[in-house]
């Protein structure tokens, strides 16, 4: 991270132990961190009981990507004075490319990331790793769904049968 | 560039079920992004799962979701498609009775037949008694419509959007109260003079209005809060004044009226996008589009000669940055263009497309009603000028004209 020296420097610190110097402006696209910053500003190492370092690790990049996005996209429109429609459209499509490839987790990694970005309030991530799992349901049958998430079926074939019979209504076939 | 490995490699949670652990306050957002159908049926997943749907603050039903492959849209005549409709019906009839929230937060309900509208009726006034922010209601409609008085005087809704396939006629309310609405978007629906004012006193933070289709009776468009008019595709057959102080964006698109168009004051104006196909009557618009920052201005040949008799309202546009201007043949037709140039002293980029050409190439058609000897220019410099379509000749020949407009041009583009 080649930044200015005049940057402030933030500590993040994971479950695990491990430390992640980043800059401020990184750690304040966490709502969580931004939030604690504003209260006490002299807080320069923030530890995070509830994040392992793999997905602080992914989270920080995740912030990181969209913080330099942010500020390509500003120092653009200062230079033209106005951003161009052509050239923003196409930042916010390798942006979305970005992410896309981001998301190329397994489940399991996608429901830690979820956690960790409904944790340090991340809206954006939040709302990406959401959707993400929305469609890895969409479109699916219960037992698709089952394996894609590795869910164990604890219903006993009768109630089942219960859960069916007390909501004919949701599983009417349209054929 | 990525850490691959990292990701896709050896990992302790392969195989385990993360996701039945995450809490409800994580599982009910993943379920909201779903149809509804699809959000229920997940509660014979596992017992975990038994119950989270009904907390979903979201119903997104629509009865294509349970039509067979050969049923169409409108009147449901075959028995099996009745009994498609009917399987509907019973679905969302079901999750209303079911869910145990008691707050909704969306409700999106598209209904194609016209067999479900009494039940799509009750529907909207069942849900708006939730407290809704958002309601998205397509439904297949083709009379008299009477819809719930708890629908508008919903004091949540932020967003709401009507679309009636079959032309209702809506019987407008006594009164209209919903004093959180944003964002109003109508479809196919009669819009009266009754009705506009109706909702513009009953919607103090109306800053949204996209009319799509509509039958516009309306004749007077006054609103101080709006900040967005859309109007598409609609038709009307009387005069029309929109007086809209607040309005920082409109957008009008195929607009076919009898009579006249009258934009007034519109200070706040920022960006119009107007697209005039076929028109054939009198506009007063131009005088209200003079505080625009970026204008979008195409039509058909015989809407923009119109327009031009609008010239002498035209005042300056001491703001115009962007102006975009399309379809018609300006190298014949210069009048209109001539006019925003020599009124657009800070305008920055020109986009000029050009449309279908009226004489055969070869024979150009000289600039002759150009003033060749004037040489005073209004306009000193202009950073890019684009030009496009027209034929091998067209877009030369706008070039001369242009250049005794524009003292400079920064970029000259022909694509």
């Amino acid at each position: 991270m080649a930044r200015s020296s005049t940057e402030n420097m933030i500590t993040l610190m994971s479950s695990d132990g491990e430390e992640f110097m980043v800059t401020e402006k990184v750690a304040r696209e966490c709502t969580t961190i931004r939030n604690m910053l504003e209260d006490d500003c002299v807080i320069t190492n923030i530890p995070l009981p509830n994040v392992t370092s793999d997905i602080l690790s992914m989270v920080i990049e995740y912030c990181m990507e969209h913080v330099a996005a942010a500020e390509k996209a500003a120092a653009e429109t200062a230079e033209k004075g106005s951003s161009s429609a052509p050239a923003a459209a196409k930042a916010n499509k390798d942006l979305e490319e970005w992410d896309k490839a981001f998301m190329n987790v397994d489940v399991y990694t996608l429901c830690d990331l979820i956690l960790a970005a409904n944790y340090l309030n991340v809206s954006g991530l939040l709302d990406l790793t959401i959707q993400t799992a929305a469609n890895l349901i969409k479109g699916k049958s219960p037992e698709q769904i089952r394996k894609t998430f590795h869910i164990q079926n604890d219903l006993s074939l009768e109630e089942e049968e219960k859960i069916r019979s007390q909501t004919p209504w949701a599983f009417e076939k349209s054929e | 560039m990525k850490e691959g490995t990292k990701r896709g490699g050896e990992k302790v949670g392969i195989g385990i079920d993360r996701i039945s652990s995450l809490s409800d306050d994580i599982l009910i957002p993943i379920l909201s992004l779903l149809s509804t159908k699809e959000a229920v049926q997940t509660c014979i997943l596992s017992k975990r799962w038994s119950n989270v749907w009904a907390y979903v603050p979201v119903l997104k039903v629509a009865e294509y979701e349970f039509r067979t492959s050969k049923s169409n849209h409108g009147v449901y005549r075959d028995q099996s498609q009745i009994d498609c409709m009917d399987k509907f019906v019973r679905f969302v009839n079901g999750v209303l009775q079911n869910r145990k929230s008691l707050h909704l937060d969306t409700f999106n309900c598209f209904c194609s037949s016209i067999n479900t509208q009494n039940h799509s009726l009750e529907w909207l006034g069942r849900v708006a008694a939730l407290m809704p922010k958002v309601i998205v209601f397509y439904g297949n409609i083709p009379e008299r419509l009477d819809l719930a008085e708890s629908l508008f005087s919903c004091a949540s809704l932020q967003k709401l959007k009507l679309d009636f396939s079959g032309f209702a006629k809506i019987t407008i309310p006594e009164s209209i109260y919903l004093p959180s609405l944003k964002v109003l978007e109508l479809a196919h629906i009669e819009l009266s003079d009754d009705l506009v004012k109706k909702l513009f006193s009953g919607c103090p933070t109306l800053e949204s209005l996209v009319l799509c289709s509509c039958a516009l009776t309306v004749c007077d468009l006054t609103s101080d809060v709006l900040k967005m008019l859309s109007i598409g595709y609609c038709w009307k057959t009387d005069k029309m004044r929109i007086s809209c102080p607040g309005l920082v964006s409109l957008s009008i698109d195929y607009f076919s009226t009898k009579e006249e168009i009258l934009l007034q004051n519109m200070a706040s104006l920022a960006t119009a996008d107007i697209i005039l196909h076929n028109y054939s009557h009198d506009l007063s618009i131009l005088s209200g589009l003079s505080n625009a920052t970026t204008l979008k201005l195409h039509g058909s040949l015989n809407s923009i000669v119109r327009l031009v008799k609008d010239i002498p309202n035209c005042r300056t546009f001491n703001n115009l940055k962007m102006l975009e201007i399309g379809e018609w043949d300006m190298t014949t037709n210069f009048e209109l263009v001539a006019c925003f140039l020599d009124n657009s002293p800070n305008l920055q980029n020109l986009n000029l497309q050009l449309g279908r050409c009226d004489h055969t190439p070869g024979q150009p058609s000289g600039p002759s009603q150009v003033d060749m000897r004037d040489v005073s220019f209004k306009l000193e410099y202009v950073e890019c000028v684009k030009i496009s379509g027209g034929n091998k000749v067209q877009p030369n020949i706008l070039v001369n004209i242009l250049r005794r407009h524009i003292k400079t041009i920064g970029h000259l583009l022909i694509l």
